[in-house]
């Protein structure tokens, strides 16, 4: 579904991706993980056109979209989750997840039924969805900003650490939502640090080193191995 | 917009319908200058409050729509009404322009640009005589004639201009695209993850607050029937942010409150000559420290705390009763 090949990127002078290739598959969970530094967010970013590609392409369903600017991407059906909290806070949770609609706005009725389709999904969001989003908890911002990204009814998306400052508990069901997607027939591309609790719910893995793949295997055999992946992540 | 807006926004509207029968001309003339300033906090509260784009180029391009009304007006015949439209069109196209130029750029280098720009703008037209007639300003046809014996007409303009200015701003808040540039103001980078297209949209909102500046200038200067260099200068749009800011930023109202009261307190303090700018950041700092979202925050505050303790003693009282 979507393949990077032999990409180069950085901002300015300073080279992060060297020569990487790796694919997301159709309906899968692919899990980048590896040690800071190495380059995840900055292929996440350089997928969504927030930072450009110096060499190689990047393919979604065969057609390379390497040069394409983010509004495009999202017509596209890529959509693409911050790694920071990114709800705007004094907007309502309604108006989030409008503007997570933004591609087909002027479409009033599916706009509409979008958002009924989110608040049947999210009780929580249907609660409060007159209340400003920076009055809602950690947990609860992640889960607006998934359904904000899942309003433009996407196909792909890109994940950066989505438990990033959550609770144990929250993160659970916050991978629990993301494995959930792949029901709906989404494909997943996820960066993340907490490579203990969101392996399991992976289908594939790639480890990165110094802006390209070291390795790369099923989630299950990375599960097997769990201690020697970290232990290897220390030695750098 | 809230109710609370639209109440005081009724009651400030039928105040404004009948004024002219209680107040004498001179005070008919300090809200005529009250009105082009509240149409310039409002434009710039467009631009700054709701996209958050901190320009200080807002005078600036007042002054362009005002020198291009004047002088086509004077040169071409043209009435002032339809110079004024030219000058907005014009204003709008300098603000296109620097927008163009500008928008990529963040906070303080945005700043600095305009600062850049305005002061340039305003040397240009000081040195300039064989046109502009340099820092003595320009003579332009009134829009009606004489001031003194048309005070009312001119007032009953400016209020239509003012309704129209408003009608604009609430058209383009309380829309998908006002909903845009405001998600533009709350967090550009996730705004672009959404699909947004930040820097046009920033640019839209510069241009349609510049036209919208450049209409306030064009009427003042055929209200005055004057135009000249001070509309350029720092301390001149220094008011125009403490209007916007003590009024409120990002509120519908709060250019209208900030706007009114500034340049009634203006009159008052004006005896002190340059001295009352320090009385306006004397209020400025209060504010800030005391009420960030301004006065209209303030008011909202104590509204919904007023509306708390009623629903609450109402709900004591059911309690009381069973």
């Amino acid at each position: 579904m979507l393949e990077v090949k032999n990409v180069d990127a950085g901002y300015g002078k300073i080279n992060i991706l060297n020569d990487l290739s790796l694919k997301a598959r159709e309906n899968n969970l692919t899990l980048l993980i590896g040690p800071n530094g190495a380059g995840k967010s900055t292929l996440l970013k350089a997928i969504f056109g927030f930072v450009k590609t110096s060499k190689g392409s990047i393919e979604y369903n065969g057609k390379d979209i390497s040069s394409l600017p983010s509004h495009q991407l999202v017509d596209h059906g890529i959509s693409f989750l911050l790694q920071r909290v990114s709800v705007f806070p004094e907007l309502t949770i309604n108006e989030n997840l409008k503007l997570g609609a933004w591609a087909f706005k002027k479409d009033k009725q599916k706009v509409t039924q979008q958002l009924e389709a989110m608040y049947d999904k999210f009780d929580v969001l249907k609660q409060k969805r007159n209340e400003k989003a920076g009055l809602m908890s950690g947990g609860q911002k992640r889960t607006l900003e998934i359904a904000r990204m899942l309003m433009s009814n996407p196909k792909m998306l890109l994940i950066d650490e989505p438990s990033a400052g959550l609770s144990p508990k929250i993160a659970k069901e916050v991978y629990q939502i993301l494995h959930g997607l792949k029901d709906d027939g989404i494909t997943l591309l996820m960066v993340d640090q907490n490579i203990r609790d969101s392996i399991g719910y992976s289908d594939y893995v790639y480890v990165l080193e110094q802006g390209s793949v070291s390795s790369e295997s099923k989630a299950s055999e990375v599960e097997a191995n769990l201690k020697e992946v970290v232990q290897s992540w220390l030695k750098f | 917009m809230e109710q609370l807006e639209k109440r005081i926004l009724a009651v400030l509207l039928v105040v404004a319908l009948f004024l002219p029968l209680f107040v004498d001309d001179y005070a008919l003339h300090i809200v005529i200058l009250a009105c082009f300033f509240i149409m310039m906090a409002s434009s710039w509260n467009l631009l700054a409050g709701y996209s958050g784009q901190v320009s200080f180029a807002h005078m600036a391009l007042a002054s362009s729509g005002a020198y291009t009304s004047g002088l086509i007006s004077v040169h071409l015949g043209i009435h002032p009404v339809l110079s004024i439209l030219v000058g907005a069109v014009v204003a709008g196209l300098v603000g296109l322009f620097l927008g163009v130029l500008t928008l990529r750029m963040k906070d303080s280098y945005l700043a600095l640009t305009t600062i850049a720009f305005a002061e340039i703008f305003r040397l240009v037209i000081s040195l300039e005589y064989k046109v502009t007639n340099g820092k003595v300003g320009l003579s332009v046809p009134g829009l009606f004639g004489d001031i003194t014996s048309k005070l009312p007409y001119y007032y009953t303009a400016i209020g239509l201009v003012v309704l129209m200015v408003f009608f604009g701003i609430y058209r383009l808040v309380y829309s998908n695209f006002g909903l845009t540039v405001r998600s533009i103001r709350e967090d550009e980078i996730a705004a672009s993850a959404m699909g947004v297209k930040v820097v046009r949209h920033k640019i839209i909102v510069f241009t349609i607050s510049s036209a919208m500046a450049g209409v306030a200038g064009g009427f003042l200067a055929h209200y005055n029937q004057l135009v000249s260099p001070e509309m350029t200068t720092i301390t001149q749009m220094g008011m125009v942010i403490s209007m916007a800011v003590i009024g409120g930023l990002g509120t519908f109202i709060g250019p209208i409150i900030g706007g009114l009261s500034l340049e009634i307190i203006a009159e008052y303090v004006k005896e002190f000559g340059n001295y009352h700018l320090m009385i306006f950041g004397l209020i400025l700092i209060l504010v800030l420290r005391f009420s960030p979202q301004g006065i209209a925050g303030l008011i909202t505050k104590f509204h919904n705390r007023k509306k708390k303790k009623v629903s609450t003693s109402a709900s004591t009282e059911k309690e009381v009763q069973k």
